[in-house]
Order: structure tokens, then sequence, then C-alpha cells
């Protein structure tokens, strides 16, 4: 099993575009975070705004990063290790050792959420030392109080905690897409299938917006507003999307 | 030429993907006349925004050009040109006499072609579904326009805002086609046009402060409020933004022809 993550890792980053888009994210997080610093202000939602200060600044500046790692840096990467290697034939050479369909989906799944947790570490890390350089200890402590009623962050561990349920949406976003790269035949189709899902689910019901809107969701989640909602709808997206994509990758012929 | 252009568009039809997003548009129609009926339990009548049977195919519109129309583009080019070229289909193609220049061509105005039908069908679907769910009023409000107007005005009012978004999609199409000749994989094309659209979303954002002519540099944000703009009373915005549009399609189309005749059809 650690020989087959190793390989799948490897092959993951043998291609020059998991390269390019971790050192392009890298670059728009930096720009975000100039952005974001010019202004001070960081919106909680539509219609609450918060004073930005060096604690409360990583959380902010995912928020605004969210959008390029859930809809472009994640799902390329997704698409191409879930869809691209059964359309091109790769497989085929991966099975002719002796593992299991399951081991190699199992392996799959771990490298892609270890590169999840390194596109949020970058944005962490750009965040901490960004509001550091460029942010102060946010002034009066009444509007850090106020900041941390709006936003659910009262210290750098909440920023921790909006980091983890932020990881776990990114997490059931491979699940959907492991199902949506199982039914389809082409990596574009799925690719705008995975978006396509994200934008349907607005439509479908409120409680599903965090795929697109998880920014927005997660600071809601930590303001202990719809938590429990929030969790089984995240919970049974996970369970639905990995339980099926498990079944059918089992069962398909793969190659 | 003709027999290529014929066969581009008969493969396009061919495939399973395009019949799926051409019979998704009753759906995605019907999703806006739901939030449509919604909408208007909140405004009053002879407001712009209250959708009546007159205006609702540009209000339906308006919902979706930003979001499908944009992802059918990707997904069109991202099919018809990047994965092509990949999956070596591109080769069988040229066993006939045909030149990569002729070959471009053909592919870029069959996806033009497809969403135009696209688009027809949708305005089409919109007047179907509008006069089964919305009101014959007498008169209807127009963005940006003083007083009320008769049907008919709405309804050539309704045609000129079909006319400049098949434009705007026509600008948004030269874009994704050069991201598709430079992608050197289809997810990177799709990945590399959802880019675009994200930056292209964010700019007039960022711009607010220098004024609605560097807004309108963005394609998405002439699509959100540019065309209702260009069609507002005096047309203030009308050529600014037929000026952005045309720059777009004459720069990515040149530098997209050019890197797809250099790199012959990209490397086939």
């Amino acid at each position: 099993m650690f020989e087959l993550f190793v390989s799948e890792w490897e092959r993951m980053w043998a291609r020059k575009k998991t390269v390019v888009t971790l050192v392009l994210f890298a670059a728009v997080s930096v720009l975000a975070a100039m952005w974001l610093s010019r202004f001070g202000v960081g919106f909680v939602n539509a219609g609450t705004e918060v004073r930005l200060d060096a604690w409360n600044f990583p959380a902010f500046l995912l928020k605004e990063t969210s959008f390029v790692l859930m809809l472009v840096a994640a799902p390329m990467l997704f698409v191409d290790a879930l869809a691209g290697e059964r359309v091109q034939g790769a497989y085929r050479m991966v099975l002719l050792r002796p593992h299991g369909r399951g081991a190699l989906l199992l392996a799959k799944w771990v490298a892609l959420a270890v590169w999840v947790a390194m596109l949020l570490a970058v944005v962490l890390a750009v965040g901490v030392i960004a509001g550091q350089t460029w942010l102060g200890d946010g002034g009066a402590l009444t509007e850090r109080a106020a900041a941390a009623s709006a936003a659910g962050l009262a210290s750098f561990g909440d920023v921790l905690a909006y980091y983890g349920v932020f990881y776990l949406i990114a997490v059931a976003a491979m699940g959907l897409c492991t199902l949506i790269c199982l039914l389809v035949p082409s990596t574009v189709l799925a690719y705008a299938g995975l978006v396509g899902s994200y934008v349907g689910m607005l439509y479908v019901s409120e409680h599903l917006r965090f795929f697109l809107l998880g920014g927005e969701a997660v600071f809601q989640v930590l303001s202990g507003n719809g938590a429990g909602v929030f969790a089984m709808a995240l919970g049974s997206v996970m369970v639905l999307s990995f339980g099926a994509s498990w079944v059918m990758w089992k069962k398909r012929e793969l190659c | 030429m003709k027999g290529l252009w014929m066969s581009e568009w008969l493969r396009l039809w061919s495939r399973k993907r395009t019949w799926g997003m051409f019979l998704m548009m009753p759906v995605l129609v019907y999703a806006a006349a739901r939030y449509c009926l919604e909408q208007n339990g909140a405004l009053s009548p002879g407001m712009p925004e209250y959708a009546t049977v007159w205006n609702f195919p540009v209000l339906a519109l308006a919902e979706h050009l930003m979001t499908v129309f944009n992802l059918l583009v990707v997904v069109l080019l991202a099919a018809a040109v990047t994965e092509e070229a990949r999956s070596g289909q591109l080769r069988f193609l040229l066993l006939r006499a045909v030149t990569f220049a002729e070959l471009f061509w053909a592919k870029w105005t069959v996806v033009l072609a497809a969403v135009g039908v696209f688009l027809g069908a949708f305005y089409l679907e919109c007047w179907g579904i509008g006069w089964w769910l919305f009101e014959r009023t007498e008169t209807v409000g127009l963005f940006y326009r003083e007083g009320a107007f008769a049907g008919g005005e709405a309804v050539r009012y309704g045609l000129a805002y079909y006319g400049l978004a098949g434009l705007t999609v026509v600008a948004m199409a030269s874009v994704m086609l050069l991201l598709a000749v430079m992608a050197q994989t289809a997810t990177a094309a799709v990945g590399m046009g959802i880019g675009w659209l994200l930056l292209s979303f964010g700019w007039p954002v960022a711009a607010r402060m220098f004024g609605a002519q560097v807004q309108s540099l963005s394609i998405t944000h002439i699509q959100h409020q540019g065309i209702a703009a260009m069609l507002a009373d005096g047309r203030p915005m009308m050529r600014w933004n037929l000026g952005v549009m045309v720059c777009y399609v004459a720069v990515c189309l040149t530098v997209g022809y050019l890197w797809f005749v250099k790199r012959r059809g990209l490397d086939v």
C-alpha cells in the first residue's frame, strides 16, 4: 500500500502541471494577501465586514483564494489522477503489478488529500507571514471582540479550525469528483461536471452551497450558526460519493 | 473547406455530450423561470426586473450568460481542440488534404455556429416557458430606459440584447480558443478557462476606483452590466464595449492562429 502511495505521489509530481499549479497558486495567494491587506477589511458575508489583523488574516485570505483552490488548483489534479489516467490507459501499466484495485484507489485518495493539504498550507503560510508583516494586532479589544463574534474567530486555534473545516469540504469535493470521473468518459466532461455540480447544488439547497461558497459557509459554522445541518450535509455527500465510488471502482473494468 | 466544415459540424453533434448540454437548456430556462417568479413577489410590476412574458428571455439570459454559456464555450473548445489534438484524433483528420489553417478556421466557426444554435434554442424555449408561466402585461420596464414600453418594443430590445450577448460569447470564445490551443492537456485547457473566468469576475471589483470603462475590460462585466448599458438611452457604452470585444477577438484569434499553425496543430 505504501509503495502504491509513493508511486502515485511520484507520478503526480512527474506531471509539469502539478509544479506549475503549485507555483501559480502560491503567486495568487501572495497577490490576494497584498490586495486584502491594502484595504484592511474582510467580508464574513455580503453584509458583514470585520477589521483584519495579524491573527484573523489567514482565515480571510483562504476565503479569498477558495475559488481558485476549489475550481482550478484542486480539480485539475483530481481529474487528471482519477479520469485522465483511465482515459489514457495508464492504469494498464500500474496494474501490471500485483496490487488490488481498492488499494490503488486508496493510494490516489491519500495522494490527492495530501495535495489539498499542501495547497492549504501554502495559503496558511502566506497568510501568517503577510498578516505579521503588513497588519497590526487588531487594535482595540472591542473591535477584536466584534470580529470574533461575527466570524467565529476568537483565537489562532479558531483559524486552524477554519482551515480544518475547509479541508473537509475539499476532501468531500474529491469524493464527488471521483464519482463524476467514474460516471463520465472524458476528462473535459468530468471537470465541467464537477463545476456544474457545485453550481447546481446552489439551486438544490442552501445547505449545499459550501462547495462554491466554502469560505462564507465555514465562518457561519464557526460562529455556531447551523453547524449541525452543515455537518449532516457534508457528511452525507462524503458517505454517498466515497461509498458509491468505492463500489463502482471495485466492480468496473478500469483499463 | 465546406467538406471539412461539415465533417467538424457532424463530429461535434455526434457526441453525446453536445446533445446532453443541448437538452439541459430547457431545464436551465425552467430554473430561471422559477427564480424570476420568486423574485416577482418582492417587486412591483413595471420595474425592469419584474418578469413578464415580454422580458423573460432577457432576464433568463442575464441569469445564465456568465456561467452556463461561458462554461459551454470552455467545454466545446477544450473538447474540439485540445482533447482531439492530445488524443491523436487530429492525425486521422489530417490524412485528408486539409491545411492547418483550414482546420483552425473550421473548428472556430463550427463552435461559434453551435453556440448560435444553443442561444437560439434558449431564446425560443424562453418564449415557450415564459408564455406558460408569466403574465402578458400591457407594458414593461426596460433596463436604464425611461418610461413603459409595449410588448413589441420589448421584443426588439430582447433581440438586440441576444445579439450583443452573442458578441460577448464570441469574444469569450476567442480567449478560450487561445487557451485551448496553448494548453498541454484537456484538463489544463478547462482549468485555464475557468481561471480566466475567475479573473474576469474579480477584475471589476479590483478596478472599481478606475470607473466603468476600465471595469468593462472584463468580458464577464460586459455580460453582467455592459449589455444593458449598451442598450440604455443614449447608448453610452456601445462604442467602448464593442471596441473591447473586437480587440479580444483580434488579438486572441491572431495569436491562437499563429500558435496552432506554427506548432502544426499542436504537434499532432
